[in-house]
């Protein structure tokens, strides 16, 4: 998957930047800059709704459902809103809850076992055994993220969202807070939260 | 971790003992990509029911309606949509003023009102070409996919008011006031004292131009400042004048010229990032120690976009075999014609096409960024010594031909 996009980043992000709005520039009116802006986005909506989901099946409608929806309201996207990441993420976020609620429970790290497995492997470690690692340290580092994806399940509804927000899909602080409607300090406040309780979850689990 | 990193997504193996927490929880959570069947379907879909997909969107999208599953339905209802959206505009477009997202601008001027072809087909200083083109293998084997529609630009008209260059000025510390002196059939805004101290000169087509004092004589290209470090003092200048906006300015070139113990760094566009033509340019002239010895600009930012459908690639070769391309020499080393009289003649082969933008300007000089096909190749021509074998570029309108003013 391609790195994460830095609409709001500094020196370091200008062209990716640049290119992005370029691409919002242009993408109301031209289909090839919207698609290139799908190509960007479409693996990391995918990711996120599959982390916030656990099934393929349910995180590919959510995704085909998020740029539907972002295409036909493109014309009312507007800068001020966090940056075009957040305003999608606003979507898929919404959907997923949409999701959620339909299910009326919530099993995000179901892990689709059957169907996700080899990709999963294969992007995540997760599970997935390196053949270039001595094998026991690869068993050890596969157990932990599975450790680490058991305790992120259990975080508090608003921690678990920030975290997927911003590891799932790839966002800066900035456009979590733009997507989720909360202030940046919250936010930040939220993922400091997050990382002390998976830090020790860890720490218990693994020494 | 700074407070406004992203997380970085995860690959296999890259756990290792004592790597951070966020290291960690990027590959804890990083997803699988979507299965490439379903990621390709859905891009399809999206691009059939993009309102600027246009007028030869129904066909396409009958054909991805047959292989969309679960939305089925979508497709040909879409396609219904676009198809009497695309009749609405083509009559908006022939009965009244042009509306909705498609050729928002009416009929587009004709190329020649903004390529100045240094060497044109035309004419150049004291010869013209009359050259044989041909295309490569591959090309005549099949054209390369290009787009059917593309982006045109609406710039913002050239010009200065005296308040804006009083503004420009006061913002480079020049306290000179501004005069308003006649140049040709326009005006020159100059605030410029007068002994080498900073100046600035702002012409009524759109040219600006910055000078101070500088000892251009000859220097060491170590005495001078990095490739890199040249363009981020030069974009830097070209932003915090005034000159251009942050975002606009594309990838830097640097010319060495030590003879005048100077780089010369050029900008384009971003947007589009292929422009062909001379204007609009940023260009900044670095001397020892990183001054800025010289800037000029004749920038143009884009204010409005619209789709416009191509002609077909086939039909732009036509004009170019029939000599009404516009020819650019990649080089301008070539001393003339060695040959009869002042016509140069020669085989050129094409080896690749591109699209590119040029700069048009309407009668009423609004300009606009329009695209061109440029074809690139080499030309056998007589020099002094036998034939010589140049790169030459020559482009031909792009523009489907209802939608430009010849």
């Amino acid at each position: 998957m391609a790195g994460p996009i830095q609409e709001t980043a500094g020196e370091d992000g200008v062209g990716d930047q640049v290119a992005i709005r370029g691409l919002v520039a242009r993408a109301l009116h031209d289909p090839e800059a919207f698609a290139a802006l799908y190509d960007i986005y479409v693996d990391w909506v995918y990711s996120y709704s599959y982390r916030r989901l656990g099934s393929k099946a349910e995180a590919e409608d959510v995704t085909a459902q998020t740029f539907l929806a972002a295409l036909s309201n493109f014309s009312r996207f507007s800068w001020r809103g966090g940056g075009f990441g957040a305003w999608l993420f606003r979507i898929a976020r919404n959907l997923c809850w949409d999701c959620l609620k339909r299910r009326a429970r919530t099993i995000p790290y179901r892990a689709d076992a059957v169907d996700a497995a080899g990709s999963e492997a294969k992007l995540a470690g997760g599970g997935g055994v390196d053949e270039t690692r001595d094998p026991e340290e690869a068993l050890l580092a596969a157990e932990r993220l599975s450790s680490l994806r058991g305790l992120i399940q259990e975080l508090p509804r608003a921690q678990n969202e920030v975290v997927l927000l911003k590891y799932a899909a790839g966002l800066g602080n900035r456009e979590v807070a733009a997507a989720t409607g909360r202030s940046l300090t919250a936010v930040s406040s939220l993922l400091n939260r997050a990382r002390e309780k998976l830090r020790e979850g860890l720490a218990k689990d693994h020494g | 971790m700074d407070e406004d990193e992203r997380g970085k997504p995860g690959r296999v193996g890259d756990t290792r003992v004592g790597e951070s927490l966020d290291d960690l929880l990027a590959q804890a959570v990083a997803g699988p990509a979507m299965d490439r069947d379903p990621r390709s379907r859905l891009r399809r879909r999206i691009m059939e029911l993009h309102p600027g997909r246009g007028m030869d969107m129904s066909l396409t999208a009958r054909a991805g309606a047959a292989k969309w599953g679960r939305g089925r339905w979508i497709a040909p209802a879409a396609a219904v949509a676009v198809v009497a959206v695309c009749a609405g505009l083509v009559l908006a477009f022939y009965l009244g003023p042009a509306s909705g997202p498609v050729a928002e601008f009416g009929r587009l001027p004709g190329l020649a009102s903004g390529l100045k072809p240094s060497q044109g087909a035309a004419g150049g200083p004291g010869f013209t070409f009359d050259l044989d083109y041909s295309l490569s293998a591959p090309l005549a084997a099949a054209w390369p996919d290009l787009p059917a529609r593309e982006t045109v630009y609406r710039l913002a008209s050239p010009g200065f008011s005296e308040e804006r260059v009083k503004t420009l000025a006061g913002g480079l510390g020049i306290a000179a006031p501004v005069v308003r002196e006649g140049f040709q059939d326009g005006f020159i805004l100059a605030a410029d004292p007068g002994d080498g101290a900073p100046a600035l000169r702002a012409y009524s087509n759109g040219y600006i131009i910055f000078t101070q004092a500088y000892n251009f004589g000859a220097r060491p290209r170590a005495s001078l400042p990095s490739a890199d470090r040249a363009v981020a003092l030069a974009r830097d200048w070209l932003v915090s004048s005034g000159f251009v906006s942050a975002g606009e300015l594309g990838p830097g070139k640097v010319t060495e010229d030590l003879g005048n113990g100077t780089l010369l760094v050029g900008f384009k566009p971003a947007i589009p990032a292929d422009v062909v033509s001379v204007v609009p340019f940023a260009n900044a002239q670095i001397g020892e120690g990183g001054r800025i010895a010289m800037a000029s600009a004749t920038w143009l930012p884009s204010l409005a976009t619209s789709a416009y459908p191509l002609r077909p690639v086939a039909e732009a070769w036509k004009l170019v075999r029939e000599g009404k391309g516009l020819l650019e020499w990649a080089t301008r080393e070539y001393p003339g014609p060695a040959g009869d009289g002042d016509v140069v003649r020669g085989p050129a082969m094409v080896e690749s096409v591109r699209v590119a933008w040029a700069v048009t300007y309407a009668p009423g000089g609004t300009p606009y960024l329009q695209p061109v096909y440029a074809f690139a190749g080499r030309a056998s021509v007589p020099g002094a010594d036998g034939p010589v074998s140049l790169p030459f570029e020559v482009w031909a309108p792009a523009i489907a031909e209802d939608y430009v003013t010849e």
